[in-house]
Protein backbone atom coordinates (compact mmCIF):
# COMPACT_ATOMS: atom_id res chain seq x y z
CA UNK A 1 0.00 0.00 0.00
CA UNK A 2 1.53 2.97 -0.61
CA UNK A 3 2.73 5.51 1.95
CA UNK A 4 2.56 2.74 4.40
CA UNK A 5 5.58 1.76 6.13
CA UNK A 6 5.68 -1.55 7.21
CA UNK A 7 8.34 -2.82 9.80
CA UNK A 8 9.48 -6.06 11.50
CA UNK A 9 11.14 -7.19 14.48
CA UNK A 10 14.38 -7.50 12.38
CA UNK A 11 14.17 -4.18 11.48
CA UNK A 12 17.09 -1.92 12.93
CA UNK A 13 14.49 0.03 14.26
CA UNK A 14 12.53 -2.48 16.49
CA UNK A 15 16.01 -3.88 17.34
CA UNK A 16 16.71 -0.52 18.57
CA UNK A 17 13.25 0.10 20.24
CA UNK A 18 13.30 -3.29 21.58
CA UNK A 19 16.93 -2.90 23.64
CA UNK A 20 15.79 0.76 25.01
CA UNK A 21 13.03 -0.84 25.93
CA UNK A 22 14.66 -3.43 27.48
CA UNK A 23 17.06 -1.30 29.45
CA UNK A 24 14.65 1.11 30.80
CA UNK A 25 13.03 -1.98 32.22
CA UNK A 26 15.98 -3.55 33.40
CA UNK A 27 16.88 0.32 35.30
CA UNK A 28 13.09 0.65 36.47
CA UNK A 29 13.28 -3.08 37.90
CA UNK A 30 16.63 -2.70 39.77
CA UNK A 31 15.39 0.39 41.10
CA UNK A 32 12.04 -0.79 42.53
CA UNK A 33 12.80 -3.06 45.84
CA UNK A 34 12.18 -6.29 45.94
CA UNK A 35 8.75 -6.05 47.75
CA UNK A 36 5.47 -7.49 47.33
CA UNK A 37 2.20 -5.95 48.58
CA UNK A 38 1.52 -6.50 51.79
CA UNK A 39 3.99 -8.82 52.88
CA UNK A 40 7.38 -6.69 53.35
CA UNK A 41 7.12 -5.01 56.54
CA UNK A 42 9.59 -2.33 58.25
CA UNK A 43 10.39 -0.30 61.19
CA UNK A 44 13.52 2.00 62.33
CA UNK A 45 12.09 1.97 66.37
CA UNK A 46 12.93 -0.93 67.62
CA UNK A 47 13.95 -2.25 70.63
CA UNK A 48 17.67 -4.19 71.23
CA UNK A 49 19.31 -4.78 74.57
CA UNK A 50 22.70 -6.79 75.71
CA UNK A 51 23.25 -8.16 78.58
CA UNK A 52 26.51 -8.25 80.35
CA UNK A 53 27.83 -10.05 83.89
CA UNK A 54 30.11 -9.59 85.93
CA UNK A 55 30.79 -11.19 89.38
CA UNK A 56 28.23 -9.56 91.51
CA UNK A 57 27.36 -7.16 88.81
CA UNK A 58 25.27 -6.99 85.82
CA UNK A 59 24.22 -4.07 83.20
CA UNK A 60 22.18 -4.29 80.12
CA UNK A 61 22.70 -1.92 77.07
CA UNK A 62 19.92 -0.70 75.38
CA UNK A 63 19.24 1.25 71.60
CA UNK A 64 16.10 2.17 70.86
CA UNK A 65 16.67 2.17 67.28
CA UNK A 66 16.64 -0.71 65.84
CA UNK A 67 16.33 -1.05 62.12
CA UNK A 68 14.40 -3.78 60.75
CA UNK A 69 12.96 -5.26 57.39
CA UNK A 70 11.02 -8.77 56.65
CA UNK A 71 10.01 -9.35 52.93
CA UNK A 72 7.72 -12.88 52.86
CA UNK A 73 7.34 -12.87 49.29
CA UNK A 74 11.53 -12.77 49.33
CA UNK A 75 11.73 -14.40 52.41
CA UNK A 76 14.11 -11.75 53.69
CA UNK A 77 14.81 -11.19 57.08
CA UNK A 78 17.02 -7.45 57.29
CA UNK A 79 18.13 -6.46 61.21
CA UNK A 80 20.87 -3.78 61.90
CA UNK A 81 21.63 -1.27 64.95
CA UNK A 82 23.93 2.00 65.31
CA UNK A 83 26.15 0.77 67.79
CA UNK A 84 26.61 4.32 68.78
CA UNK A 85 23.02 4.52 70.08
CA UNK A 86 23.60 1.69 72.72
CA UNK A 87 23.11 3.06 75.83
CA UNK A 88 24.21 1.34 79.24
CA UNK A 89 23.12 4.14 81.72
CA UNK A 90 26.37 5.30 82.53
CA UNK A 91 28.14 7.56 79.40
CA UNK A 92 31.67 6.64 80.59
CA UNK A 93 30.41 3.23 80.02
CA UNK A 94 28.88 4.09 76.85
CA UNK A 95 32.58 5.36 75.52
CA UNK A 96 34.14 2.65 76.99
CA UNK A 97 31.80 0.18 75.22
CA UNK A 98 32.41 2.21 71.51
CA UNK A 99 35.96 1.70 72.10
CA UNK A 100 35.61 -2.01 72.57
CA UNK A 101 33.85 -2.41 69.46
CA UNK A 102 35.63 -0.05 67.49
CA UNK A 103 32.57 1.67 66.18
CA UNK A 104 34.01 4.27 64.40
CA UNK A 105 35.53 1.57 62.05
CA UNK A 106 32.49 -0.98 62.28
CA UNK A 107 29.72 1.08 63.02
CA UNK A 108 27.16 -1.37 63.09
CA UNK A 109 25.23 -4.76 64.34
CA UNK A 110 23.55 -5.96 61.75
CA UNK A 111 21.91 -9.63 60.31
CA UNK A 112 20.67 -10.55 57.19
CA UNK A 113 19.11 -13.58 56.05
CA UNK A 114 15.87 -16.04 55.58
CA UNK A 115 13.06 -17.36 57.36
CA UNK A 116 13.71 -21.04 57.70
CA UNK A 117 10.08 -21.33 58.72
CA UNK A 118 7.03 -20.72 56.74
CA UNK A 119 4.53 -18.31 58.64
CA UNK A 120 1.01 -17.63 58.22
CA UNK A 121 0.46 -13.98 57.76
CA UNK A 122 -3.35 -14.20 58.23
CA UNK A 123 -2.60 -15.64 62.41
CA UNK A 124 -2.49 -13.30 64.95
CA UNK A 125 -1.22 -16.49 66.82
CA UNK A 126 2.89 -15.95 67.97
CA UNK A 127 4.33 -18.23 65.63
CA UNK A 128 7.72 -19.56 66.60
CA UNK A 129 10.16 -19.45 63.87
CA UNK A 130 14.08 -19.89 62.52
CA UNK A 131 15.77 -17.50 60.77
CA UNK A 132 19.25 -18.32 59.33
CA UNK A 133 21.80 -15.78 58.03
CA UNK A 134 24.67 -13.61 58.63
CA UNK A 135 25.95 -11.52 62.07
CA UNK A 136 28.35 -9.12 61.50
CA UNK A 137 29.52 -6.90 64.19
CA UNK A 138 33.28 -5.67 64.83
CA UNK A 139 34.48 -6.58 61.61
CA UNK A 140 33.71 -9.94 61.78
CA UNK A 141 30.85 -11.92 59.93
CA UNK A 142 29.73 -15.35 61.37
CA UNK A 143 26.50 -17.65 60.13
CA UNK A 144 24.02 -17.97 62.67
CA UNK A 145 20.28 -19.67 63.18
CA UNK A 146 18.57 -17.88 65.74
CA UNK A 147 15.24 -18.27 66.88
CA UNK A 148 12.59 -15.82 67.21
CA UNK A 149 8.65 -15.15 67.47
CA UNK A 150 6.45 -13.39 65.23
CA UNK A 151 2.58 -12.21 66.16
CA UNK A 152 1.09 -10.82 63.24
CA UNK A 153 -1.74 -8.01 63.94
CA UNK A 154 -3.32 -4.96 62.56
CA UNK A 155 -0.67 -2.97 63.40
CA UNK A 156 1.89 -5.19 61.19
CA UNK A 157 4.42 -7.66 62.72
CA UNK A 158 5.97 -8.08 65.92
CA UNK A 159 9.38 -10.04 66.04
CA UNK A 160 10.80 -10.89 69.17
CA UNK A 161 14.29 -12.93 69.24
CA UNK A 162 17.01 -13.70 71.54
CA UNK A 163 20.42 -14.89 71.95
CA UNK A 164 23.76 -15.55 73.17
CA UNK A 165 27.12 -14.03 71.66
CA UNK A 166 30.23 -15.04 72.23
CA UNK A 167 32.31 -11.91 72.38
CA UNK A 168 36.05 -14.05 71.53
CA UNK A 169 33.54 -15.48 68.36
CA UNK A 170 33.64 -11.81 66.90
CA UNK A 171 37.06 -11.16 68.72
CA UNK A 172 35.90 -8.74 70.97
CA UNK A 173 38.20 -8.13 74.30
CA UNK A 174 36.24 -8.56 77.39
CA UNK A 175 36.03 -4.97 78.96
CA UNK A 176 36.99 -5.44 82.40
CA UNK A 177 36.13 -3.83 85.29
CA UNK A 178 38.96 -2.92 87.24
CA UNK A 179 40.75 -6.68 87.45
CA UNK A 180 37.49 -8.41 86.83
CA UNK A 181 36.63 -8.86 83.44
CA UNK A 182 33.27 -9.21 81.70
CA UNK A 183 31.71 -12.14 80.93
CA UNK A 184 32.37 -13.18 77.45
CA UNK A 185 28.61 -14.08 76.83
CA UNK A 186 26.09 -11.86 76.07
CA UNK A 187 22.88 -12.41 75.71
CA UNK A 188 21.16 -10.21 73.07
CA UNK A 189 17.07 -9.59 73.06
CA UNK A 190 14.97 -7.81 70.63
CA UNK A 191 12.08 -6.59 70.02
CA UNK A 192 10.37 -4.27 67.28
CA UNK A 193 6.86 -4.27 65.44
CA UNK A 194 7.56 -4.20 61.62
CA UNK A 195 4.84 -1.89 59.84
CA UNK A 196 3.67 -2.93 56.35
CA UNK A 197 5.39 -0.79 53.77
CA UNK B 1 22.66 1.96 6.07
CA UNK B 2 25.21 4.34 8.41
CA UNK B 3 21.95 6.15 9.93
CA UNK B 4 20.32 2.77 11.29
CA UNK B 5 24.26 1.79 12.59
CA UNK B 6 24.10 4.78 14.16
CA UNK B 7 20.97 4.53 15.94
CA UNK B 8 21.75 0.52 17.08
CA UNK B 9 25.24 1.83 18.60
CA UNK B 10 23.43 4.06 21.16
CA UNK B 11 21.41 1.64 21.61
CA UNK B 12 24.27 -0.53 22.54
CA UNK B 13 25.31 2.00 24.12
CA UNK B 14 22.53 2.94 26.01
CA UNK B 15 22.06 -0.17 27.02
CA UNK B 16 25.45 -0.83 28.82
CA UNK B 17 24.82 2.22 30.60
CA UNK B 18 21.77 1.40 31.69
CA UNK B 19 23.46 -2.21 33.18
CA UNK B 20 26.76 -0.39 34.54
CA UNK B 21 23.69 1.83 36.32
CA UNK B 22 21.88 -1.48 38.29
CA UNK B 23 25.49 -2.64 39.24
CA UNK B 24 25.46 -0.72 42.47
CA UNK B 25 22.18 -1.95 43.32
CA UNK B 26 23.00 -5.95 42.40
CA UNK B 27 25.93 -6.08 44.47
CA UNK B 28 23.57 -5.56 47.10
CA UNK B 29 21.91 -8.90 48.38
CA UNK B 30 18.35 -8.69 47.06
CA UNK B 31 15.93 -6.89 49.99
CA UNK B 32 19.10 -5.96 51.95
CA UNK B 33 18.65 -2.52 53.42
CA UNK B 34 21.29 0.10 52.85
CA UNK B 35 22.85 0.93 56.43
CA UNK B 36 22.63 4.59 57.80
CA UNK B 37 23.91 6.02 60.88
CA UNK B 38 22.08 7.49 63.84
CA UNK B 39 21.29 11.36 63.27
CA UNK B 40 22.63 12.01 66.39
CA UNK B 41 25.88 10.82 67.38
CA UNK B 42 27.75 11.03 70.75
CA UNK B 43 30.62 13.57 70.71
CA UNK B 44 34.32 12.31 70.56
CA UNK B 45 35.89 11.96 73.54
CA UNK B 46 39.09 14.23 73.35
CA UNK B 47 40.57 13.22 77.14
CA UNK B 48 39.18 10.11 79.17
CA UNK B 49 38.23 12.09 82.08
CA UNK B 50 37.21 15.93 82.66
CA UNK B 51 40.98 16.77 83.73
CA UNK B 52 44.07 16.45 81.99
CA UNK B 53 46.09 16.38 85.48
CA UNK B 54 45.54 19.85 87.25
CA UNK B 55 44.01 21.41 83.99
CA UNK B 56 40.59 20.93 83.21
CA UNK B 57 40.39 18.97 79.39
CA UNK B 58 37.58 19.72 76.75
CA UNK B 59 36.15 16.41 77.60
CA UNK B 60 32.50 16.90 79.48
CA UNK B 61 30.75 14.33 81.66
CA UNK B 62 27.65 13.12 79.96
CA UNK B 63 24.06 13.98 80.96
CA UNK B 64 23.36 12.22 84.62
CA UNK B 65 27.08 11.17 84.90
CA UNK B 66 28.24 11.36 88.15
CA UNK B 67 32.35 11.59 88.12
CA UNK B 68 34.15 11.08 92.00
CA UNK B 69 37.67 11.73 91.95
CA UNK B 70 40.36 11.41 94.47
CA UNK B 71 43.09 13.36 94.01
CA UNK B 72 46.93 13.32 95.48
CA UNK B 73 49.85 15.13 94.96
CA UNK B 74 52.63 13.85 97.48
CA UNK B 75 55.96 15.66 98.21
CA UNK B 76 58.93 15.91 95.94
CA UNK B 77 60.36 12.59 94.65
CA UNK B 78 64.08 14.06 95.53
CA UNK B 79 63.38 13.78 99.37
CA UNK B 80 65.13 10.58 99.15
CA UNK B 81 63.98 6.76 100.17
CA UNK B 82 64.24 7.76 104.34
CA UNK B 83 61.22 10.20 102.98
CA UNK B 84 60.02 7.33 100.84
CA UNK B 85 60.25 9.77 97.74
CA UNK B 86 57.67 12.04 98.81
CA UNK B 87 55.02 10.11 100.44
CA UNK B 88 56.04 11.01 103.90
CA UNK B 89 55.68 14.69 102.81
CA UNK B 90 52.38 16.50 103.52
CA UNK B 91 50.09 15.47 100.63
CA UNK B 92 47.94 17.78 99.54
CA UNK B 93 44.41 15.98 98.91
CA UNK B 94 41.14 17.04 96.85
CA UNK B 95 37.94 15.04 96.91
CA UNK B 96 35.23 16.16 93.95
CA UNK B 97 32.12 15.37 92.80
CA UNK B 98 31.29 16.75 89.05
CA UNK B 99 27.64 16.12 87.34
CA UNK B 100 26.32 16.13 83.62
CA UNK B 101 24.00 18.42 83.46
CA UNK B 102 23.10 17.93 79.91
CA UNK B 103 25.41 16.50 77.21
CA UNK B 104 28.04 19.52 76.94
CA UNK B 105 27.41 21.54 80.54
CA UNK B 106 28.71 19.96 83.35
CA UNK B 107 29.11 21.34 87.55
CA UNK B 108 31.17 20.14 90.25
CA UNK B 109 32.26 20.82 93.91
CA UNK B 110 35.99 20.10 95.29
CA UNK B 111 37.33 20.37 98.71
CA UNK B 112 40.91 20.54 98.82
CA UNK B 113 43.29 20.47 101.79
CA UNK B 114 46.00 23.04 101.21
CA UNK B 115 44.87 26.20 102.41
CA UNK B 116 41.02 24.05 102.98
CA UNK B 117 40.07 24.90 99.54
CA UNK B 118 36.49 24.84 98.62
CA UNK B 119 35.89 24.83 94.62
CA UNK B 120 33.04 25.34 92.33
CA UNK B 121 33.22 24.30 88.73
CA UNK B 122 31.34 24.99 85.89
CA UNK B 123 32.31 23.71 81.96
CA UNK B 124 29.96 23.85 78.82
CA UNK B 125 30.92 22.73 75.76
CA UNK B 126 30.58 25.21 73.47
CA UNK B 127 31.51 24.11 69.76
CA UNK B 128 32.15 20.11 68.54
CA UNK B 129 32.96 20.42 65.10
CA UNK B 130 35.59 17.90 62.66
CA UNK B 131 37.37 16.11 65.18
CA UNK B 132 37.69 19.80 67.48
CA UNK B 133 36.37 20.65 70.79
CA UNK B 134 36.13 24.11 72.33
CA UNK B 135 35.14 24.39 75.90
CA UNK B 136 34.42 26.87 78.55
CA UNK B 137 35.23 26.39 82.07
CA UNK B 138 34.72 28.88 84.94
CA UNK B 139 35.73 28.35 88.64
CA UNK B 140 35.13 29.89 91.78
CA UNK B 141 37.48 28.77 94.79
CA UNK B 142 36.93 29.97 98.45
CA UNK B 143 40.21 29.03 101.10
CA UNK B 144 38.42 28.79 104.36
CA UNK B 145 41.26 28.48 106.81
CA UNK B 146 40.78 30.13 110.50
CA UNK B 147 42.92 33.05 110.24
CA UNK B 148 40.69 36.30 110.53
CA UNK B 149 40.03 36.87 106.53
CA UNK B 150 37.16 38.42 105.11
CA UNK B 151 35.27 36.30 103.25
CA UNK B 152 35.70 37.81 100.14
CA UNK B 153 39.38 37.93 100.55
CA UNK B 154 39.07 34.19 100.49
CA UNK B 155 38.07 34.23 97.09
CA UNK B 156 39.76 33.50 93.70
CA UNK B 157 38.15 32.78 90.49
CA UNK B 158 39.59 31.16 87.61
CA UNK B 159 38.02 31.29 83.97
CA UNK B 160 39.57 30.00 80.50
CA UNK B 161 38.85 28.70 77.11
CA UNK B 162 39.46 25.17 76.16
CA UNK B 163 40.39 24.25 72.98
CA UNK B 164 41.24 20.78 72.24
CA UNK B 165 41.60 18.43 68.91
CA UNK B 166 42.62 15.46 67.51
CA UNK B 167 46.13 15.87 65.55
CA UNK B 168 45.91 12.02 64.47
CA UNK B 169 44.16 9.07 65.87
CA UNK B 170 46.34 8.49 68.61
CA UNK B 171 46.95 12.23 69.69
CA UNK B 172 44.95 14.98 70.89
CA UNK B 173 46.18 18.57 72.07
CA UNK B 174 44.86 20.83 73.77
CA UNK B 175 45.57 25.07 74.55
CA UNK B 176 43.74 26.67 77.17
CA UNK B 177 44.34 30.13 77.50
CA UNK B 178 42.99 31.49 80.88
CA UNK B 179 42.44 34.60 83.39
CA UNK B 180 42.88 34.17 87.15
CA UNK B 181 41.72 36.49 90.26
CA UNK B 182 42.72 36.11 93.55
CA UNK B 183 40.83 38.81 95.85
CA UNK B 184 43.69 38.97 98.00
CA UNK B 185 47.16 38.14 97.35
CA UNK B 186 49.27 39.13 100.14
CA UNK B 187 52.96 39.88 99.88
CA UNK B 188 55.39 37.04 101.25
CA UNK B 189 58.30 37.02 103.04
CA UNK B 190 61.51 35.02 101.60
CA UNK B 191 63.87 32.97 103.78
CA UNK B 192 66.30 35.56 103.27
CA UNK B 193 63.66 38.13 104.76
CA UNK B 194 63.04 39.87 101.70
CA UNK B 195 59.17 40.62 100.50
CA UNK B 196 58.10 38.28 97.62
CA UNK B 197 55.51 40.53 95.54
CA UNK B 198 52.43 39.01 94.85
CA UNK B 199 50.08 39.67 91.93
CA UNK B 200 46.19 39.84 92.30
CA UNK B 201 45.60 38.85 88.62
CA UNK B 202 47.07 36.27 86.06
CA UNK B 203 47.16 35.58 82.27
CA UNK B 204 48.36 32.29 81.43
CA UNK B 205 47.92 29.67 78.59
CA UNK B 206 47.94 26.15 79.26
CA UNK B 207 48.49 23.34 76.89
CA UNK B 208 47.83 19.57 77.45
CA UNK B 209 48.36 16.62 75.32
CA UNK B 210 47.16 13.06 75.45
CA UNK B 211 48.87 10.46 73.69
CA UNK B 212 46.91 6.72 73.28
CA UNK B 213 49.14 3.93 73.64
CA UNK B 214 46.61 1.07 73.26
CA UNK B 215 42.98 1.43 73.98
CA UNK B 216 42.79 1.26 77.72
CA UNK B 217 46.50 3.15 78.05
CA UNK B 218 47.20 6.95 77.52
CA UNK B 219 50.54 9.17 78.05
CA UNK B 220 49.42 12.98 78.96
CA UNK B 221 51.08 16.05 79.81
CA UNK B 222 50.43 19.65 80.58
CA UNK B 223 52.25 22.79 80.86
CA UNK B 224 51.06 25.87 82.87
CA UNK B 225 52.57 28.91 81.42
CA UNK B 226 51.98 32.59 82.66
CA UNK B 227 51.89 35.54 80.37
CA UNK B 228 52.77 38.97 81.75
CA UNK B 229 53.49 40.04 85.51
CA UNK B 230 53.75 37.18 87.87
CA UNK B 231 54.20 36.99 91.69
CA UNK B 232 57.62 36.93 92.66
CA UNK B 233 58.90 33.34 93.47
CA UNK B 234 56.16 31.43 91.50
CA UNK B 235 56.76 29.43 88.43
CA UNK B 236 55.18 28.00 85.65
CA UNK B 237 53.95 24.55 86.18
CA UNK B 238 54.48 21.04 84.12
CA UNK B 239 53.11 18.23 84.88
CA UNK B 240 53.12 14.18 82.82
CA UNK B 241 52.00 10.81 83.46
CA UNK B 242 49.88 7.91 82.64
CA UNK B 243 46.16 7.60 81.87
CA UNK B 244 44.93 3.50 82.53
CA UNK B 245 41.23 3.36 82.13
CA UNK B 246 39.17 0.58 82.89
CA UNK B 247 35.34 0.27 82.69
CA UNK B 248 33.89 3.35 84.49
CA UNK B 249 37.44 4.06 86.46
CA UNK B 250 40.39 6.25 84.86
CA UNK B 251 43.33 5.99 87.49
CA UNK B 252 45.66 8.93 86.38
CA UNK B 253 49.31 8.39 87.82
CA UNK B 254 51.57 11.57 87.15
CA UNK B 255 54.46 13.43 88.46
CA UNK B 256 53.60 17.42 88.71
CA UNK B 257 56.05 20.64 89.69
CA UNK B 258 53.08 21.41 91.31
CA UNK B 259 51.19 19.93 94.61
CA UNK B 260 48.10 22.09 93.74
CA UNK B 261 45.22 20.38 93.02
CA UNK B 262 43.64 23.65 91.61
CA UNK B 263 44.25 25.57 88.26
CA UNK B 264 43.79 28.85 90.03
CA UNK B 265 46.27 27.84 92.60
CA UNK B 266 48.80 25.93 90.37
CA UNK B 267 48.89 29.00 88.07
CA UNK B 268 48.99 31.61 91.18
CA UNK B 269 51.16 30.29 93.89
CA UNK B 270 53.29 27.03 92.37
CA UNK B 271 57.16 27.46 93.34
CA UNK B 272 59.12 24.81 91.61
CA UNK B 273 60.77 25.44 88.58
CA UNK B 274 59.66 22.45 85.90
CA UNK B 275 63.90 23.31 85.30
CA UNK B 276 64.81 22.44 88.68
CA UNK B 277 63.51 18.62 87.53
CA UNK B 278 62.07 18.11 91.30
CA UNK B 279 58.75 16.43 90.50
CA UNK B 280 56.75 14.94 93.02
CA UNK B 281 54.29 11.64 92.63
CA UNK B 282 50.63 11.82 92.04
CA UNK B 283 47.30 10.21 91.47
CA UNK B 284 44.16 10.55 90.61
CA UNK B 285 41.17 8.30 90.32
CA UNK B 286 37.79 9.14 88.62
CA UNK B 287 35.03 6.45 88.85
CA UNK B 288 32.18 7.21 87.29
CA UNK B 289 28.12 6.80 88.01
CA UNK B 290 25.27 7.01 86.30
CA UNK B 291 22.31 8.11 87.16
CA UNK B 292 20.24 8.58 84.38
CA UNK B 293 18.24 5.04 84.54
Amino acid sequence: MPGRRVTSFSSPVMRSFLSISLSVLSLLASLAPAQSMGQAFFADDGHVEFLSNVPLHSFVGVSEDLVGRIDLAENTVDFYVDLNTLDTGIGKRDKDMRKTLKTDQYPFAEFFGTLLTPVDATSNEPQEVEVEGDFSVHGITRSLRIPGTLTFSEQGVRVQASWILNLKDYDIEPPRLLIIKVDEEQEITMDIVLRPE
Amino acid sequence: MAKWSRQSTFARVFFMMAMLTTLPFASEAVGQMARERAAEQPAEEMFWSPAVIILPSTTSLEAGDLDFTIYHAFGPVSSGFSNLFGLDAAANIRFGLDYGLTDGVMLGLGRSRFRKVWDGRLKARLADLAGWQVAAFYSAALETPEDGRKTVDRLSYHGSLLVGGKVSDRLVVQVAPAFTRFVFAPDQLDPSGGVLISQNNHVSVGTATRYELTSTVSLTAEYLARVGNTSDGTSNVLSFGVDIETGGHVFQMFFSSSQWTTPHHAIAWSRTPPSDMDFGWGFNVHRAFGTGR
